[in-house]
Protein backbone atom coordinates (compact mmCIF):
# COMPACT_ATOMS: atom_id res chain seq x y z
CA UNK A 1 0.00 0.00 0.00
CA UNK A 2 1.39 3.33 -0.97
CA UNK A 3 -0.17 6.06 1.04
CA UNK A 4 -0.69 9.26 -0.86
CA UNK A 5 0.88 12.09 0.92
CA UNK A 6 2.92 14.87 -0.50
CA UNK A 7 4.62 15.90 -3.66
CA UNK A 8 7.82 17.47 -2.44
CA UNK A 9 9.63 14.48 -0.93
CA UNK A 10 9.53 16.21 2.41
CA UNK A 11 8.43 13.27 4.48
CA UNK A 12 9.28 10.16 2.42
CA UNK A 13 6.10 8.40 3.58
CA UNK A 14 6.04 6.81 0.17
CA UNK A 15 9.26 4.94 -0.26
CA UNK A 16 9.81 2.03 -2.56
CA UNK A 17 12.93 0.01 -3.14
CA UNK A 18 14.35 -0.29 -6.59
CA UNK A 19 16.30 -3.42 -7.39
CA UNK A 20 17.77 -2.47 -10.69
CA UNK A 21 21.28 -1.61 -11.64
CA UNK A 22 21.76 0.00 -8.27
CA UNK A 23 19.87 -0.84 -5.14
CA UNK A 24 18.29 2.17 -3.61
CA UNK A 25 15.12 3.42 -2.05
CA UNK A 26 13.36 6.36 -3.57
CA UNK A 27 10.53 8.60 -2.50
CA UNK A 28 7.81 7.48 -4.88
CA UNK A 29 5.97 10.79 -4.63
CA UNK A 30 8.67 12.47 -6.71
CA UNK A 31 9.67 9.54 -8.91
CA UNK A 32 7.83 9.30 -12.22
CA UNK A 33 7.10 5.75 -13.37
CA UNK A 34 9.16 6.40 -16.50
CA UNK A 35 12.25 6.90 -14.37
CA UNK A 36 12.11 3.37 -12.98
CA UNK A 37 11.44 1.54 -16.23
CA UNK A 38 13.04 -1.89 -16.11
CA UNK A 39 13.70 -1.73 -12.38
CA UNK A 40 12.15 -4.12 -9.89
CA UNK A 41 10.00 -2.07 -7.55
CA UNK A 42 9.31 -3.32 -4.05
CA UNK A 43 6.63 -1.80 -1.84
CA UNK A 44 5.97 -2.78 1.77
CA UNK A 45 3.96 -5.79 0.60
CA UNK A 46 7.19 -7.00 -1.01
CA UNK A 47 8.86 -7.40 2.36
CA UNK A 48 6.19 -9.99 3.09
CA UNK A 49 2.43 -9.92 2.86
CA UNK A 50 2.03 -11.73 6.19
CA UNK A 51 4.49 -9.68 8.22
CA UNK A 52 7.20 -12.33 8.54
CA UNK A 53 10.11 -10.22 7.26
CA UNK A 54 12.57 -9.59 10.12
CA UNK A 55 11.92 -5.86 9.94
CA UNK A 56 8.17 -6.35 10.17
CA UNK A 57 8.57 -8.76 13.09
CA UNK A 58 10.96 -6.42 14.86
CA UNK A 59 8.63 -3.47 14.24
CA UNK A 60 5.74 -5.29 15.91
CA UNK A 61 7.83 -6.57 18.78
CA UNK A 62 9.36 -3.19 19.60
CA UNK A 63 5.91 -1.59 19.21
CA UNK A 64 7.29 0.96 16.78
CA UNK A 65 4.14 2.32 15.09
CA UNK A 66 1.90 4.96 16.51
CA UNK A 67 -0.45 6.36 13.88
CA UNK A 68 1.48 4.25 11.38
CA UNK A 69 1.19 6.57 8.43
CA UNK A 70 4.91 6.94 7.74
CA UNK A 71 5.79 3.39 8.67
CA UNK A 72 5.62 1.84 5.20
CA UNK A 73 8.23 4.37 4.11
CA UNK A 74 10.29 3.83 7.25
CA UNK A 75 10.30 0.08 6.67
CA UNK A 76 11.36 0.41 3.05
CA UNK A 77 14.23 2.73 3.92
CA UNK A 78 15.26 0.33 6.68
CA UNK A 79 15.07 -2.61 4.25
CA UNK A 80 17.33 -0.81 1.77
CA UNK A 81 19.76 -0.06 4.60
CA UNK A 82 19.95 -3.67 5.78
CA UNK A 83 20.51 -4.93 2.22
CA UNK A 84 23.59 -2.76 1.98
CA UNK A 85 24.63 -2.77 5.62
CA UNK A 86 23.44 -5.94 7.40
CA UNK A 87 24.74 -4.80 10.80
CA UNK A 88 24.38 -1.06 10.91
CA UNK A 89 25.60 1.20 13.69
CA UNK A 90 23.43 3.91 15.21
CA UNK A 91 25.19 6.37 12.92
CA UNK A 92 24.50 4.21 9.85
CA UNK A 93 20.83 4.06 10.82
CA UNK A 94 20.55 7.78 11.45
CA UNK A 95 22.18 8.54 8.10
CA UNK A 96 20.08 6.06 6.13
CA UNK A 97 16.80 6.98 7.77
CA UNK A 98 17.38 10.70 7.57
CA UNK A 99 14.51 12.27 5.65
CA UNK A 100 11.85 9.75 6.68
CA UNK A 101 9.81 11.99 8.89
CA UNK A 102 7.55 10.67 11.67
CA UNK A 103 5.19 13.17 13.15
CA UNK A 104 4.46 10.86 16.09
CA UNK A 105 8.20 10.72 16.89
CA UNK A 106 8.88 6.99 16.76
CA UNK A 107 12.55 7.45 15.85
CA UNK A 108 14.12 5.81 18.89
CA UNK A 109 12.00 2.68 18.53
CA UNK A 110 12.74 2.61 14.79
CA UNK A 111 16.44 2.54 15.57
CA UNK A 112 15.92 -0.19 18.17
CA UNK A 113 13.83 -2.27 15.77
CA UNK A 114 16.43 -2.01 13.00
CA UNK A 115 19.09 -3.33 15.38
CA UNK A 116 16.73 -6.14 16.40
CA UNK A 117 15.92 -7.03 12.78
CA UNK A 118 19.63 -7.09 11.97
CA UNK A 119 20.10 -9.72 14.66
CA UNK A 120 17.25 -11.90 13.36
CA UNK A 121 17.48 -14.75 10.87
CA UNK A 122 15.89 -13.60 7.65
CA UNK A 123 13.02 -15.58 6.16
CA UNK A 124 13.11 -16.32 2.42
CA UNK A 125 12.10 -13.21 0.56
CA UNK A 126 8.72 -13.34 -1.02
CA UNK A 127 8.09 -12.13 -4.53
CA UNK A 128 4.64 -10.88 -3.66
CA UNK A 129 4.17 -7.19 -4.12
CA UNK A 130 7.01 -6.85 -6.59
CA UNK A 131 6.46 -5.78 -10.13
CA UNK A 132 8.89 -5.16 -12.91
CA UNK A 133 7.98 -1.81 -14.31
CA UNK A 134 7.75 -1.75 -18.07
CA UNK A 135 9.44 -5.13 -18.29
CA UNK A 136 6.90 -6.52 -20.72
CA UNK A 137 7.61 -3.78 -23.23
CA UNK A 138 10.46 -4.08 -25.65
CA UNK B 1 -14.82 20.38 31.33
CA UNK B 2 -13.15 17.12 32.11
CA UNK B 3 -14.81 16.53 35.44
CA UNK B 4 -18.30 17.43 34.26
CA UNK B 5 -17.90 15.24 31.25
CA UNK B 6 -17.18 12.18 33.35
CA UNK B 7 -20.02 12.64 35.78
CA UNK B 8 -22.40 13.36 32.95
CA UNK B 9 -21.50 10.12 31.21
CA UNK B 10 -21.92 8.17 34.41
CA UNK B 11 -25.24 9.64 35.41
CA UNK B 12 -26.74 9.28 31.96
CA UNK B 13 -25.62 5.73 31.70
CA UNK B 14 -27.83 4.47 34.47
CA UNK B 15 -28.76 1.25 32.86
CA UNK B 16 -27.14 -1.41 30.86
CA UNK B 17 -29.48 -3.82 29.25
CA UNK B 18 -28.47 -7.30 28.39
CA UNK B 19 -29.43 -9.07 25.26
CA UNK B 20 -28.47 -12.09 23.29
CA UNK B 21 -28.44 -12.33 19.57
CA UNK B 22 -29.72 -15.70 18.57
CA UNK B 23 -28.95 -17.68 15.46
CA UNK B 24 -28.12 -14.98 12.98
CA UNK B 25 -29.92 -11.99 14.29
CA UNK B 26 -33.11 -12.38 16.34
CA UNK B 27 -33.06 -9.94 19.18
CA UNK B 28 -34.62 -11.24 22.37
CA UNK B 29 -34.28 -8.25 24.63
CA UNK B 30 -35.09 -4.60 24.25
CA UNK B 31 -32.69 -1.77 24.95
CA UNK B 32 -32.78 1.42 26.87
CA UNK B 33 -30.96 4.59 25.95
CA UNK B 34 -28.09 5.26 25.79
CA UNK B 35 -27.37 1.72 24.72
CA UNK B 36 -30.13 1.57 22.17
CA UNK B 37 -28.95 -0.18 19.08
CA UNK B 38 -26.22 -2.11 20.80
CA UNK B 39 -27.36 -5.22 18.99
CA UNK B 40 -26.36 -3.61 15.74
CA UNK B 41 -22.82 -4.36 16.77
CA UNK B 42 -23.58 -8.00 17.35
CA UNK B 43 -23.07 -9.47 13.94
CA UNK B 44 -21.95 -12.98 14.77
CA UNK B 45 -19.36 -14.23 12.33
CA UNK B 46 -19.89 -17.81 11.26
CA UNK B 47 -22.18 -18.55 14.17
CA UNK B 48 -24.38 -21.57 13.57
CA UNK B 49 -28.09 -21.45 14.39
CA UNK B 50 -28.78 -21.48 18.12
CA UNK B 51 -25.41 -20.11 19.21
CA UNK B 52 -25.57 -16.59 20.52
CA UNK B 53 -23.22 -13.79 21.38
CA UNK B 54 -23.71 -12.25 24.81
CA UNK B 55 -23.99 -8.51 24.27
CA UNK B 56 -24.27 -6.83 27.68
CA UNK B 57 -23.78 -3.37 26.24
CA UNK B 58 -22.56 -1.42 23.25
CA UNK B 59 -18.92 -2.11 24.09
CA UNK B 60 -18.76 -5.85 24.67
CA UNK B 61 -19.62 -8.97 22.71
CA UNK B 62 -18.77 -12.39 24.06
CA UNK B 63 -18.95 -15.20 21.51
CA UNK B 64 -19.63 -18.85 22.37
CA UNK B 65 -16.06 -19.48 21.20
CA UNK B 66 -14.77 -17.42 24.12
CA UNK B 67 -13.54 -14.59 21.94
CA UNK B 68 -14.36 -11.27 23.55
CA UNK B 69 -14.85 -8.39 21.14
CA UNK B 70 -14.42 -4.96 22.67
CA UNK B 71 -15.38 -1.79 20.88
CA UNK B 72 -12.93 1.11 20.93
CA UNK B 73 -15.04 4.23 20.79
CA UNK B 74 -12.52 7.03 20.23
CA UNK B 75 -10.64 7.88 17.04
CA UNK B 76 -7.13 6.44 16.92
CA UNK B 77 -4.60 8.99 15.68
CA UNK B 78 -1.41 7.45 16.97
CA UNK B 79 -2.03 8.07 20.65
CA UNK B 80 -2.87 4.41 21.31
CA UNK B 81 -6.44 4.95 22.46
CA UNK B 82 -7.74 2.03 20.37
CA UNK B 83 -5.59 -0.21 22.56
CA UNK B 84 -5.99 1.62 25.86
CA UNK B 85 -9.78 2.02 26.21
CA UNK B 86 -10.44 -1.70 25.61
CA UNK B 87 -7.74 -2.51 28.20
CA UNK B 88 -9.86 -0.72 30.82
CA UNK B 89 -12.93 -2.73 29.87
CA UNK B 90 -11.07 -6.04 29.65
CA UNK B 91 -9.48 -5.46 33.07
CA UNK B 92 -12.79 -5.15 34.91
CA UNK B 93 -14.49 -7.78 32.76
CA UNK B 94 -11.66 -10.04 33.92
CA UNK B 95 -10.78 -11.68 30.65
CA UNK B 96 -7.38 -12.59 29.22
CA UNK B 97 -6.01 -10.04 26.76
CA UNK B 98 -5.15 -12.85 24.31
CA UNK B 99 -8.87 -13.58 23.97
CA UNK B 100 -9.75 -9.96 23.20
CA UNK B 101 -10.38 -8.68 19.69
CA UNK B 102 -10.82 -4.97 19.16
CA UNK B 103 -13.16 -3.24 16.77
CA UNK B 104 -13.16 0.45 16.02
CA UNK B 105 -16.56 1.97 16.72
CA UNK B 106 -18.41 3.73 13.95
CA UNK B 107 -19.33 7.32 14.72
CA UNK B 108 -22.50 7.05 16.79
CA UNK B 109 -22.61 9.58 19.58
CA UNK B 110 -26.02 8.34 20.72
CA UNK B 111 -24.48 5.05 21.60
CA UNK B 112 -20.97 6.11 22.58
CA UNK B 113 -21.42 9.78 23.48
CA UNK B 114 -18.08 11.56 23.17
CA UNK B 115 -16.01 10.27 20.29
CA UNK B 116 -13.19 12.64 19.62
CA UNK B 117 -9.45 13.01 20.04
CA UNK B 118 -7.57 16.05 21.26
CA UNK B 119 -6.60 17.53 24.57
CA UNK B 120 -5.04 14.47 26.19
CA UNK B 121 -8.06 13.90 28.42
CA UNK B 122 -9.27 10.50 27.17
CA UNK B 123 -7.57 8.49 29.90
CA UNK B 124 -8.82 10.51 32.88
CA UNK B 125 -12.32 10.98 31.45
CA UNK B 126 -12.74 7.33 30.51
CA UNK B 127 -10.90 5.77 33.43
CA UNK B 128 -14.03 5.10 35.47
CA UNK B 129 -16.72 4.92 32.77
CA UNK B 130 -14.92 2.24 30.72
CA UNK B 131 -13.99 0.23 33.79
CA UNK B 132 -17.63 0.36 34.91
CA UNK B 133 -18.76 -0.91 31.51
CA UNK B 134 -16.54 -3.97 31.98
CA UNK B 135 -17.44 -4.41 35.63
CA UNK B 136 -21.19 -4.29 34.92
CA UNK B 137 -20.90 -7.07 32.35
CA UNK B 138 -18.78 -9.08 34.78
CA UNK B 139 -21.42 -8.67 37.51
CA UNK B 140 -24.10 -10.01 35.17
CA UNK B 141 -21.97 -13.06 34.33
CA UNK B 142 -21.32 -13.68 38.02
CA UNK B 143 -25.05 -13.46 38.76
CA UNK B 144 -25.80 -15.88 35.92
CA UNK B 145 -23.32 -18.43 37.27
CA UNK B 146 -24.54 -17.99 40.86
CA UNK B 147 -28.14 -18.58 39.78
CA UNK B 148 -27.09 -21.67 37.85
CA UNK B 149 -25.45 -23.10 40.95
CA UNK B 150 -28.03 -21.76 43.42
CA UNK B 151 -25.40 -19.89 45.43
CA UNK B 152 -24.85 -16.25 46.40
CA UNK B 153 -23.00 -13.91 44.03
CA UNK B 154 -20.58 -13.09 46.83
CA UNK B 155 -19.36 -16.70 46.94
CA UNK B 156 -18.15 -16.41 43.35
CA UNK B 157 -15.07 -14.87 41.83
CA UNK B 158 -13.84 -14.36 38.31
CA UNK B 159 -10.57 -15.02 36.53
CA UNK B 160 -9.53 -15.33 32.87
CA UNK B 161 -13.02 -15.23 31.42
CA UNK B 162 -14.62 -17.68 33.84
CA UNK B 163 -16.67 -17.57 37.04
CA UNK B 164 -15.49 -19.77 39.91
CA UNK B 165 -17.39 -20.93 43.00
CA UNK B 166 -14.81 -20.98 45.77
CA UNK B 167 -16.53 -23.48 48.10
CA UNK B 168 -17.34 -26.18 45.54
CA UNK B 169 -14.53 -25.55 43.07
CA UNK B 170 -17.00 -25.37 40.22
CA UNK B 171 -16.45 -23.01 37.33
CA UNK B 172 -18.25 -21.83 34.21
CA UNK B 173 -16.72 -19.98 31.33
CA UNK B 174 -18.25 -16.65 30.27
CA UNK B 175 -18.82 -18.21 26.85
CA UNK B 176 -21.17 -20.76 28.48
CA UNK B 177 -23.12 -18.14 30.42
CA UNK B 178 -24.41 -15.92 27.61
CA UNK B 179 -28.01 -17.11 27.50
CA UNK B 180 -28.44 -16.89 31.26
CA UNK B 181 -26.57 -13.61 31.64
CA UNK B 182 -28.80 -12.01 29.01
CA UNK B 183 -31.74 -12.40 31.40
CA UNK B 184 -30.00 -10.65 34.30
CA UNK B 185 -30.93 -7.09 35.14
CA UNK B 186 -27.93 -4.87 34.50
CA UNK B 187 -26.57 -3.15 37.60
CA UNK B 188 -26.42 0.62 38.03
CA UNK B 189 -23.08 1.89 36.78
CA UNK B 190 -22.43 4.37 39.61
CA UNK B 191 -22.49 1.75 42.32
CA UNK B 192 -20.77 -1.09 40.54
CA UNK B 193 -17.78 -2.47 42.47
CA UNK B 194 -14.42 -2.01 40.76
CA UNK B 195 -11.18 -3.89 41.25
CA UNK B 196 -8.60 -2.71 43.70
CA UNK B 197 -5.57 -1.56 41.66
CA UNK B 198 -3.47 -4.26 43.35
CA UNK B 199 -5.54 -6.80 41.42
CA UNK B 200 -4.91 -5.28 38.00
CA UNK B 201 -3.61 -7.80 35.49
CA UNK B 202 -3.90 -5.76 32.26
CA UNK B 203 -3.78 -2.11 33.31
CA UNK B 204 -0.18 -1.18 33.95
CA UNK B 205 1.26 -3.91 31.74
CA UNK B 206 2.90 -3.30 28.40
CA UNK B 207 0.41 -4.17 25.68
CA UNK B 208 1.44 -3.89 22.01
CA UNK B 209 -0.56 -1.65 19.70
CA UNK B 210 -3.53 -3.53 18.29
CA UNK B 211 -2.91 -2.24 14.76
CA UNK B 212 0.82 -2.97 14.65
CA UNK B 213 0.44 -5.96 12.35
CA UNK B 214 -1.86 -4.15 9.94
CA UNK B 215 0.54 -1.21 9.84
CA UNK B 216 3.69 -3.22 9.14
CA UNK B 217 1.93 -5.13 6.38
CA UNK B 218 0.77 -1.91 4.74
CA UNK B 219 -2.99 -2.25 5.13
CA UNK B 220 -4.94 0.78 3.96
CA UNK B 221 -6.24 2.37 7.14
CA UNK B 222 -6.25 6.09 6.48
CA UNK B 223 -8.76 8.60 5.25
CA UNK B 224 -6.54 9.52 2.33
CA UNK B 225 -6.59 5.90 1.12
CA UNK B 226 -10.30 6.17 0.40
CA UNK B 227 -11.40 6.61 -3.20
CA UNK B 228 -14.91 7.22 -4.45
CA UNK B 229 -16.24 7.25 -8.00
CA UNK B 230 -15.78 10.69 -9.51
CA UNK B 231 -13.85 11.88 -6.49
CA UNK B 232 -11.65 14.96 -6.90
CA UNK B 233 -8.60 15.80 -4.87
CA UNK B 234 -8.26 19.21 -3.31
CA UNK B 235 -4.99 20.76 -2.23
CA UNK B 236 -4.48 23.80 -0.09
CA UNK B 237 -1.56 26.12 -0.59
CA UNK B 238 -0.99 27.50 2.85
CA UNK B 239 0.70 30.79 3.57
CA UNK B 240 4.10 29.82 4.98
CA UNK B 241 3.79 32.42 7.69
CA UNK B 242 1.23 32.32 10.47
CA UNK B 243 -1.27 35.14 10.08
CA UNK B 244 -0.38 35.87 6.45
CA UNK B 245 -3.13 36.81 4.01
CA UNK B 246 -3.46 36.25 0.29
CA UNK B 247 -3.03 39.47 -1.72
CA UNK B 248 -3.53 38.03 -5.18
CA UNK B 249 -3.42 34.73 -7.03
CA UNK B 250 -3.36 33.89 -10.74
CA UNK B 251 -6.50 31.82 -10.54
CA UNK B 252 -7.36 31.96 -14.27
CA UNK B 253 -3.90 30.75 -15.18
CA UNK B 254 -4.13 27.94 -12.65
CA UNK B 255 -7.61 26.89 -13.75
CA UNK B 256 -6.42 26.59 -17.35
CA UNK B 257 -3.96 23.88 -16.37
CA UNK B 258 -4.62 20.24 -17.15
CA UNK B 259 -6.63 18.39 -14.54
CA UNK B 260 -7.59 21.45 -12.55
CA UNK B 261 -11.33 21.88 -12.19
CA UNK B 262 -11.44 24.82 -9.90
CA UNK B 263 -9.21 27.16 -7.95
CA UNK B 264 -10.17 29.73 -5.40
CA UNK B 265 -8.79 31.80 -2.59
CA UNK B 266 -9.72 30.94 0.97
CA UNK B 267 -8.64 32.57 4.18
CA UNK B 268 -4.94 31.98 4.66
CA UNK B 269 -4.29 30.29 1.34
CA UNK B 270 -5.44 29.09 -2.04
CA UNK B 271 -7.50 26.00 -2.75
CA UNK B 272 -7.41 23.86 -5.87
CA UNK B 273 -9.72 21.02 -6.78
CA UNK B 274 -9.21 18.64 -9.65
CA UNK B 275 -7.94 15.28 -10.74
CA UNK B 276 -5.61 13.47 -10.93
CA UNK B 277 -3.74 14.52 -7.85
CA UNK B 278 -0.34 14.70 -9.56
CA UNK B 279 -1.41 17.48 -11.90
CA UNK B 280 -3.09 19.38 -9.09
CA UNK B 281 0.07 19.21 -7.09
CA UNK B 282 2.34 20.34 -9.90
CA UNK B 283 -0.02 23.24 -10.56
CA UNK B 284 0.24 24.21 -6.97
CA UNK B 285 4.00 24.33 -7.08
CA UNK B 286 4.09 26.34 -10.30
CA UNK B 287 1.47 28.86 -9.46
CA UNK B 288 2.36 32.19 -7.97
CA UNK B 289 0.22 33.76 -5.35
CA UNK B 290 1.36 36.79 -3.44
CA UNK B 291 0.81 37.12 0.23
CA UNK B 292 1.24 39.70 2.90
CA UNK B 293 3.81 38.74 5.43
CA UNK B 294 3.24 39.77 8.99
CA UNK B 295 6.17 40.96 11.10
CA UNK B 296 6.51 37.66 12.95
CA UNK B 297 8.45 36.26 10.01
CA UNK B 298 11.41 37.69 11.87
CA UNK B 299 10.96 34.76 14.25
CA UNK B 300 11.88 31.54 12.51
CA UNK B 301 13.76 28.35 13.24
CA UNK B 302 16.56 29.12 10.79
CA UNK B 303 17.11 32.55 12.25
CA UNK B 304 16.89 31.22 15.79
CA UNK B 305 19.32 28.45 14.91
CA UNK B 306 21.76 30.96 13.48
CA UNK B 307 21.50 33.07 16.58
CA UNK B 308 22.05 30.06 18.79
CA UNK B 309 25.19 29.13 16.90
CA UNK B 310 26.46 32.68 16.79
CA UNK B 311 25.23 34.47 19.88
CA UNK B 312 25.39 38.18 19.65
CA UNK B 313 28.14 39.72 21.69
CA UNK B 314 27.41 43.31 20.83
CA UNK B 315 24.30 43.59 22.93
CA UNK B 316 24.36 44.59 26.52
CA UNK B 317 21.24 43.58 28.38
CA UNK B 318 19.87 46.01 30.85
CA UNK B 319 19.19 44.70 34.29
CA UNK B 320 15.52 44.39 35.21
CA UNK B 321 14.45 46.88 37.79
Amino acid sequence: MLHLRYDKAKCRSLVVSLLGMTLRSVASCVTPVAAVKGAEVTTIEGLSVDGTHPLQRAWEQVDVPQCGYCQAGQLMSAAALLKKTPNPTDADIDAAMNGNLCRCGTYLRIREAIHLAASMTPTPATQAGRARVGASKR
Amino acid sequence: MTTNLTSEIVSRRHFLRASALVGGGVLIASYLEPFAGAAALASPEGVAGGAADFVPNAFIRIAPTGIVTIIAKNPEIGQGIKTMLPMLIAEELDVDWKDVRIEQAALDTKKFENQWAGGSTATPTNWLPMRRVGAAARAMLVAAAAQTWGVADSECETRSGAVHHRASGRSLKYAQLGQKAATIQAPALETIALKDPSQFRIIGTRVLGVDNHAIVTGKPMYGIDVTMPGMLYAVFEKCPVFGGKVVSANLDEVKAERGVKHAFVVEGGTQLAGTPITSIRSSRTRRSSRRTVPPRIAMGSSRSGRRARHPRTDVTWSRRR
